[in-house]
């Protein structure tokens, strides 16, 4: 009995991760949105770009707003798929594709994250910089993906789990697979 | 086995994956990985996907894809879906049909400040189709404009769509949205008059509304659309006479989509907060796709597939038109089984190269292309404006009722987009007098 407690335990933990980042990207979306207005605005008015407002917009603050979230919309079943010719199967050949689409979707993003952990610490060793007004450290926002990537990939492996679970039918197991 | 063919065999494959219920992202993903890997090996595949997640998403071209969507949330949060629709309503609910093209208008304003066409739908739908239901208009039709319309918020400016399309073929951004402000706005008055003429044919499809609206009444809501038309000119104003840089539009029409929200005083907290979930959500599920298509475009572009076909087609010395109306068919027929950015994805690569040999303009083929997949949006089986639509109504519409009601609706679509085909100048006249390139 004690393997469901620790399975929901440690999905709870990682659950408020999921939703911490998902938080952060959503409240950077703020800066986001002042810093091109107010680049924009002091070009016009002050005859004053923002330095770095480029840099900082598309190397950190883009990048976080697609990956932090990847794993949240996976929880809410967000991510596209179709299940026009799925419906009228079994429920068990439903779940077992679900597996194979989770196990799919594992595999890129481990894949992802690993190569991308590698280039982050690559740039991190050499401190990259991104040169101009303002110096903009570049190594620092390489590891976004890997973060991102590495966290999609957890939601991924519990979820795949949950589905194995329904495939193998045990019944001492209350969780079903969302959707 | 030449290239070509385990590129073939590559898209046969993500269809029937796709068909399997595995996600359109993680199809395209596995697939271009393993096509590369055959192609190009280890050591190329492994520098492409430590590279390319990051040096593609960060990208401050894309960054106009949140903060255009945010844009749209917070108008929506700031009352103007009410506001314009409540406009549109004084004025046309006299006519025959007046509330449904009503709805367009408003869903055509409302795009101004909106780049997805569900998001248009979605929002439009809740303010005008239970006043429709109401007046007792036929259902189908109520529930069908609205579903239809919404389409046109990834036509006029700005689009999440045209941006997707200008950052994968490399095609000017700036150029691709002011490109869609007329196809839309013909699209919505072809819907319209189409609307007209069937609710004048059946009066019972729309019954005469005896609202007693005075001219004086008309001439006051027009100060409902004050902030629309502030968007509009802030927004579609600033490309077009290059105030700013497309990209810097996204920033700059969030930015004043939020003082609106909240001068007016209408943007609550609750709301903000689920406009920027909302908004993070959205660009986390378009870019998982994109970044699959990302390694799917790599793995056909080193495949050779686009030369094998462009070769074939060239060989062919048919009229191009005659190969544009064989592509619509493929595009018709896929956007009945996938999502937009979907099928956008899977078929730039391979289809791109085509048109651009064919000397198409790209601008031009990015606006038949938000047709085709628009079109798409409202077939059945996966039409995605008509569940949207569901989802708004609930029970008291069923889905095959907005199917059906929205038959009308994807006819019509079809004469525009022949004209569209017809006269490419349509499209490319405003492009061709921008003052921002």
């Amino acid at each position: 009995m004690a393997e469901p407690i620790k399975q929901s335990s440690l999905r709870s933990v990682f659950n408020r991760l999921v939703n911490l980042l998902t938080v952060i990207a959503a409240g950077l979306l703020v800066p986001m949105m002042f810093l091109v207005s107010a680049d924009v605005v002091g070009r016009y008015i002050f005859n004053h770009p923002l330095p770095a407002v480029f840099e900082i917009n598309s190397d950190f603050l883009m990048v976080l707003v697609v990956f932090f979230p990847m794993a949240y919309v996976h929880q809410r079943k967000e991510h596209v798929f179709i299940t026009l010719f799925t419906d009228p199967m079994p429920a068990k050949v439903r779940a077992v594709l679900e597996t194979v689409s989770v196990l799919i979707g594992f595999v890129s993003y481990a894949l992802i994250g690993i190569y991308s952990m590698q280039r982050a610490i690559i740039a991190t060793r050499v401190l990259e910089y991104t040169s101009g007004v303002i110096d903009v450290p570049i190594w620092l926002a390489k590891w976004i993906v890997p973060i991102g990537s590495f966290a999609f990939c957890i939601e991924l492996f519990l979820d795949g789990l949950d589905h194995l679970r329904a495939i193998f039918g045990r019944n001492s197991s209350p969780e079903v697979p969302r959707g | 086995m030449d290239s070509w063919v385990v590129g073939v065999i590559g898209i046969a494959v993500i269809l029937v994956l796709i068909a399997l219920r595995v996600h359109v992202a993680f199809a395209l993903n596995i697939v271009g990985l393993l096509g590369y890997w055959h192609i190009m090996g280890w050591q190329a595949t492994s520098g492409l996907l430590g590279l390319e997640p990051f040096s593609f998403i960060a990208n401050f071209l894309l960054t106009t894809i949140p903060l255009f969507l945010l844009m749209g949330y917070l108008a929506h949060h700031a009352g103007l879906t009410k506001d314009v629709y409540k406009t549109a309503r004084y004025w046309l609910s006299r006519i025959p049909g007046g509330l449904a093209i009503a709805s367009v208008a408003g869903c055509a304003a409302f795009a101004a400040a909106s780049g997805s066409s569900l998001a248009t739908a979605a929002m439009m739908g809740k303010v005008s189709i239970p006043e429709m239901i109401e007046q007792k208009y036929d259902k189908g039709l109520a529930a069908g404009c609205v579903a239809a319309a919404g389409t046109i918020g990834s036509l006029i400016p700005p689009s999440i769509l045209l941006i997707l399309y200008g950052a994968m073929t490399e095609t000017s951004v700036g150029r691709l949205l002011i490109a869609g402000f007329i196809p839309g706005i013909l699209s919505a008055l072809v819907y319209a008059v189409m609307i007209f003429v069937r609710a004048s044919a059946n009066k019972k499809l729309c019954p005469p509304i005896n609202d007693q609206i005075t001219w004086k009444q008309r001439l006051v809501s027009l100060k409902g659309t004050w902030g629309i038309m502030t968007l509009f000119v802030l927004v579609i104003g600033g490309i077009y006479f290059g105030w700013f840089t497309p990209t810097e539009a996204g920033g700059v029409g969030a930015c004043g989509a939020f003082v609106l929200a909240v001068i007016t005083g209408k943007l609550k907290w609750q709301d903000f907060k689920s406009s920027l979930g909302d908004t993070v959500r959205s660009t986390s599920q378009i870019f998982v796709i994109a970044l699959g298509a990302v390694f799917f475009t790599k793995f056909i572009g080193v495949s050779d597939l686009p030369n094998v076909i462009c070769e074939q087609i060239l060989e062919l010395k048919v009229h191009p038109l005659l190969i544009v109306a064989g592509i619509s068919v493929v595009y018709i027929f896929l956007g009945m089984f996938l999502d937009s950015i979907g099928v956008m994805l899977l078929t730039l690569p391979v289809v791109f190269p085509v048109i651009d040999k064919l000397g198409f303009s790209p601008v031009w083929f990015g606006i038949i292309m938000i047709k085709y997949l628009e079109i798409g949006l409202l077939t059945p089986p996966v039409g995605l404006n008509v569940y949207v639509i569901k989802g708004v109504v609930g029970e008291t519409i069923s889905l095959e009722k907005i199917f059906k009601g929205v038959t009308w609706f994807v006819v019509v679509d079809f004469i525009t987009l022949a004209v569209l085909i017809l006269f490419p100048s349509i499209s490319l006249f405003l492009p061709d007098t921008m003052m921002g390139k």
